[in-house]
């Protein structure tokens, strides 16, 4: 029996490897893969080196252009850019993930138990969330920072709460056509209860959808999150958050661009990266989709 | 030994537009071993009758009247606790459509491995558990089990699907089966195949299989009775082999005629569809399209008559 285990592994080696080649087969998300891994390796870096301390101000070096001591250039106060961009990755992209890992969690509960179940509960999960949809969310996120406060974590609250409105709405959509898949009512005829139904049938049916969501989310969660930095919302002002960053050097943007392009470029990479990675991951992660793919 | 025992079992569907009699007074038993064909046209209550016995019935359908008696257990009577201990494991359903009813994320054998679990026998994960599941795929006939069982819904065909959820459903060893049209999905020779599979597990396992198909030739295949149904009503019951070889009741004849694929007679078998059940005709529901009706069809009270060892609902043998 030990040799049907080893099949079964390698059969299990095999379907993966046929997730990962057709993920490769979309060059633009293969590249997001690198690009992001790049900025990820770039956060961890940061925690623990940069080429200069990203705080300290050095007045005779003010304004610098891209030079060999400083690739990125400096600042108005003389912070060399480069050693920001570095310390920021790790607020901006932390933050980020942070974010949008509360939202999709709080929202795929809400919405999972709300499709569900439906009754009394469901009217009222989703009358909240109409309201709450009523609002842009850049501007619910806005006004949760204004009565949370400035703060990292209010910050990741903040942004994290703004999305789950989304996510009620996407989750309770799609259990609310799951719930009448034939497989349910099969897996009722076998006697499965309830939450087994929901969490071993259900949620691993939209959890592609979930995880899809949420790698675009995180380009747009980006962008909220340096929005806020950048109205002085978000996270405070010595702290190279890249939104921050580009908020604090506005005076600067038609005299010496670079201080504000530089952290613009990287939130814009950031945030296209995650846009084009969730297109990858939307062809890959659906076994139905990767079937038709490997004919076509 | 009878396994089943429904009784004046009355099943409406409350509609905003008004109360559907789906099925009205339905009184039939399943003795141990037994298979017993539910035949009937789309709308005729056969499915919903089966759903009823495997407590899979959903609102606005409820029961109104009637009893199920399962193994002495009053069926009507239990809460869903209990139910749910009971499908799965004494009472099981085989679906139409294969494709359907099974979840495309997950892999088939451990779809059946669920079974399992649902009525705790150890985790899915248990290599226990996963051997137990391949030897029943094995039973179904599915070639290469082990290799099978990481195959999702999506790499089978439709015959190795019905297998596989033939699996799940004798994984337990049930007394009943409930087959709802187990063969409308597939081709013909598949069919044989599927229905072959059935009567062999169905001897095997000692179980009884309950047949719900609008298909007389399948029917006639394997059943030992069958039980016609027409607009919610039951017209006639009786042996397979003498339903097919001496039909009594008008509605009865049409169909087997129908099989029978003779063309001159083909020309006898009454035109039109079944009534709505919102507001059936009066009298006998078959007597619009009847070719023996009479005046005193239209007043006529659904009575089962019995005739030898046959009951026909049919006023000319009253």
């Amino acid at each position: 029996m030990s040799d049907l285990i080893k099949r079964v592994k390698a059969a299990k080696r095999e379907r993966t490897m046929q997730m990962w080649r057709t993920f490769r087969a979309n060059r633009a998300a293969y590249a997001s893969l690198y690009v992001l891994a790049a900025m990820a390796l770039m956060a961890l870096i940061g925690a623990f080196y940069t080429p200069y301390d990203p705080y300290r101000i050095d007045l005779s070096a003010a304004l610098g252009f891209f030079s060999l001591a400083h690739p990125l250039g400096t600042d108005w106060l003389g912070r060399d850019m480069l050693s920001r961009v570095m310390e920021g990755a790790r607020y901006t992209l932390g933050i980020s993930f942070a974010a949008v890992l509360l939202g999709a969690a709080l929202g795929s509960a809400l919405g999972l138990v709300s499709g569900y179940y439906g009754g009394l509960l469901d009217a009222i999960i989703q009358r909240a969330t109409d309201v709450l949809l009523a609002f842009p969310t850049i501007l619910l996120a806005i006004a949760l920072t204004s009565v949370l406060g400035v703060g990292i974590v209010n910050v990741v609250l903040a942004a994290g709460i703004a999305t789950v409105p989304i996510y009620i709405r996407l989750v309770r959509n799609l259990t609310l056509t799951l719930r009448n898949e034939p497989y349910v009512e099969a897996g009722r005829a076998m006697g499965l209860s309830g939450p087994y139904i929901l969490f071993r049938h259900i949620l691993p049916n939209l959890s592609y959808v979930i995880v899809v969501q949420s790698t675009y989310y995180m380009g747009i969660t980006i962008l909220i999150v340096s929005a806020l930095g950048f109205l002085g919302l978000g996270v405070p002002k010595p702290i190279p958050e890249w939104g921050t960053m580009i908020g604090d050097a506005r005076d600067y943007i038609f005299t010496y661009p670079h201080v504000v392009l530089v952290p613009g470029v990287f939130i814009s990479a950031a945030a296209l990266a995650f846009n084009l990675l969730g297109d990858g991951l939307r062809d890959a992660l659906d076994p139905r989709m990767a079937t038709l793919l490997r004919r076509a | 030994m009878t396994l089943l025992d429904v009784r004046g079992l009355t099943i409406h569907y409350d509609l905003p537009q008004g109360t559907v009699r789906a099925v009205e007074d339905a009184t039939f038993t399943v003795d141990r071993g037994e298979v017993v064909a539910i035949i009937g046209e789309s709308g005729s209550g056969k499915t919903t009758l089966a759903m009823a016995i495997a407590g899979l019935l959903r609102p606005p359908g409820r029961v109104v009247r009637g009893h199920i008696y399962f193994d002495g257990l009053d069926l009507s009577r239990l809460d869903d606790d209990k139910w749910r201990e009971i499908r799965g494991r004494d009472i099981t359903v085989v679906f139409q459509d294969p494709n359907t009813y099974l979840n495309p994320l997950m892999s088939v054998g451990r779809q059946v491995a669920e079974v399992f679990e649902a009525h705790g026998m150890g985790s899915i994960r248990s290599r226990e558990v996963a051997e137990r599941a391949i030897e029943i795929l094995r039973r179904v006939r599915i070639q290469d089990p082990d290799k099978r069982y990481w195959s999702y819904p999506h790499e089978l065909s439709g015959g190795m699907k019905q297998r596989v959820l033939i699996a799940m459903a004798i994984a337990l060893k049930p007394k009943l089966l409930i087959a709802d049209e187990p063969t409308s999905a597939l081709d013909a020779t598949i069919q044989a195949q599927i229905l072959d599979l059935l009567e062999e597990l169905r001897r095997e396992m000692g179980m009884s299989l309950l047949l719900i198909t609008h298909d007389l030739g399948v029917a006639a295949r394997i059943a030992h009775r069958i039980i016609v149904m027409y607009a919610g009503q039951m017209v006639e019951v009786g042996r397979a082999d003498e339903i097919m070889s001496d039909p009594l009741h008008p509605y009865t004849r049409a169909l087997v005629r129908s099989v029978k694929l003779d063309r001159k007679r083909l020309l006898g078998v009454p035109s039109g569809a079944p009534p709505s059940l919102i507001s059936p005709p009066p009298g006998c529901r078959f007597h619009p399209r009847c070719p023996y009706a009479t005046e005193q069809c239209t007043t006529w009270r659904h009575t089962l008559y019995v005739r030898d060892n046959r009951r026909v609902a049919c006023v000319l043998y009253a």
